[in-house]
């Protein structure tokens, strides 16, 4: 079953946290850690780029974090022009995870 | 890391863990306000990894990433960001900009100064010295810095102000840009000459990042559909291209313990698919046909022609051919040179094969994306043309 486009969005930005403080916890455990580092990057990339391709189907996901403040609200827009642009950097930043992970593997 | 015995490993990726949420994070943001907190963030998180080696070098090169980063943000960028919700109302990224019939068009290019010159990750000169302080970092952490995550939130700002904040039909009437172009060209060439005099690999990867920000952010204050594609475009091109230099000369400090680009002469016989990745990305980011670069480099300079700004056009060119300048004769040399001292590179062996496969990906993307740029283009025309 899919996940709704606004559970990815805060995944992808949530997984990244989660994965520090396992990392921390893992730290006797280089193998471990690195696993965990893996993991995680590919996780984000996929779920990125999920995103990606739904928003460049048409859909315009959205989701609000927080309305403490009037201008707080961690969200996308409404419009699917106003999308576009965000996927630029996310898809970069996202496979930079994976592809870093292979570049530090042990020798 | 392993390879290179690194300390500080837990620390060094539960660090660049944060970044990468900071900047996924600052890409999602629907508003000004969001964007600027997690751009902050993504400062501070980085900060780590700049000083991770803990050197009194790393931890002066730390204090000027943050002075001039923070710096900047807090003394421009959030000036900006009261002004723009004292005049609209709202900080909303909004097609169309959400200023035009706000703002008086004579304060509008003083209001785009503080945004530009505020977001200090893109590197505008004169606030640009961050960045090769930066390079202190091991050589992962500049591939994040230096190619994606910091700097493409920083470009990535500049389009997001300047499409979704000021709007491109309101900057081109109110002409807020037409003194801050000059800037970014400025930029562009003073930074690909200083690159040309940088000995050290990593120092001249620092200067054509920069120089190559400004591309970017040329775009982006041209303000045309054409330019707006290239920058948006130059955002992924060139990420793709400046991590298979960072990741390639992170494979010849590993492999070989070099530096310096003097000392790399004939090294390329020694590690053929290492240089051969080098020479790929040094073409993408030149621009030539067959590399993703060209695609990016072009629509900048159809932009420059459809503002009829051909001086921008020359230093477009200009800096292509400083490019080369400064790219080429690293690989050039590595498989064509002798070793000045008469060394024996028999002992020497191409990188580790983990490494060679996260360059195989992001070179093999060099070409790719030049045969099938259709993702990266169709998001930035979606972005160039929001009215």
């Amino acid at each position: 079953m899919s996940m709704a486009s606004e559970q990815l969005i805060i995944l992808c930005m949530l997984l990244p946290l989660v994965a520090a403080v396992l990392i921390v916890l893992a730290n006797k455990h280089p193998n471990l850690r690195e696993a965990i580092t893996l993991i995680t990057a590919s996780a984000v990339a996929v779920m990125v780029i999920t995103l990606a391709r739904r928003v460049m189907a048409g859909e315009v996901p959205s989701c609000i974090c927080s309305k403490s403040y009037p201008a707080s609200k961690s969200a996308l827009p409404l419009n699917r022009s106003a999308c576009c642009l965000r996927w630029l950097p996310a898809l970069c930043v996202s496979n930079l995870g994976v592809r870093h992970r292979l570049h530090a593997w042990p020798p | 890391m392993r390879g290179h015995h690194e300390k500080n490993q837990t620390r060094f990726y539960a660090a660049f863990a944060i970044a990468i949420s900071c900047a996924l994070a600052a890409a999602f943001s629907a508003n000004m306000f969001t964007l600027f907190l997690c751009y902050e963030l993504l400062t501070i998180s980085t900060y780590p990894l700049v000083t991770h080696s803990g050197t009194p070098e790393a931890r002066r090169s730390g204090r000027i990433y943050l002075g001039i980063l923070l710096g900047t943000s807090i003394g421009f960028q959030l000036l900006a960001i009261l002004i723009t919700w004292s005049v609209a109302g709202t900080l909303d990224f909004t097609p169309g900009g959400i200023l035009a019939g706000k703002l008086d068009p004579a304060y509008a290019g003083i209001l785009y100064a503080l945004f530009i010159f505020g977001i200090g990750k893109a590197a505008v000169m004169p606030f640009h010295k961050w960045l090769p302080a930066a390079m202190v970092a091991p050589t992962p952490v500049s591939a994040l810095l230096h190619a994606v995550a910091v700097v493409k939130a920083g470009v990535f700002t500049v389009l997001k102000v300047t499409i979704y904040i000021f709007g491109s039909d309101f900057i081109l009437s109110a002409g807020a840009s037409d003194w801050l172009i000059w800037f970014a060209a400025t930029t562009i060439l003073l930074a690909s000459l200083i690159a040309m005099t940088k000995d050290n690999l990593k120092a001249r990867l620092a200067y054509s990042t920069i120089s190559q920000l400004s591309y970017i952010v040329l775009g982006a204050l041209i303000a045309t559909e054409m330019s707006l594609i290239g920058a948006s475009m130059h955002i992924a091109m060139h990420a793709f291209a400046k991590i298979t230099l960072f990741f390639a000369a992170g494979a010849i400090l590993v492999a070989a313990h070099k530096t310096d680009i003097s000392q790399m002469r004939g090294l390329g016989r020694a590690m053929p698919l290492t240089f051969t990745a080098f020479t790929i990305g040094s073409l993408s980011i030149i621009g030539l046909p067959l590399f993703g670069g060209m695609w990016s480099k072009w629509y900048l300079a159809l932009g420059t022609v459809q503002a009829e700004q051909w001086i921008l056009l020359a230093v477009l060119m200009i800096s292509s051919l400083l490019n080369i300048a400064y790219l080429l004769p690293v690989a050039v040399r590595g498989f064509f040179s002798k070793p000045a001292d008469g060394t024996d590179y028999t002992e020497i062996k191409e990188a580790p094969v983990s490494m060679l496969i996260a360059i195989g990906v992001t070179t093999l993307m060099c070409v790719v994306l030049f045969f099938y740029p259709d993702p990266f283009y169709d998001l930035a025309v979606g972005a160039a043309q929001a009215k």
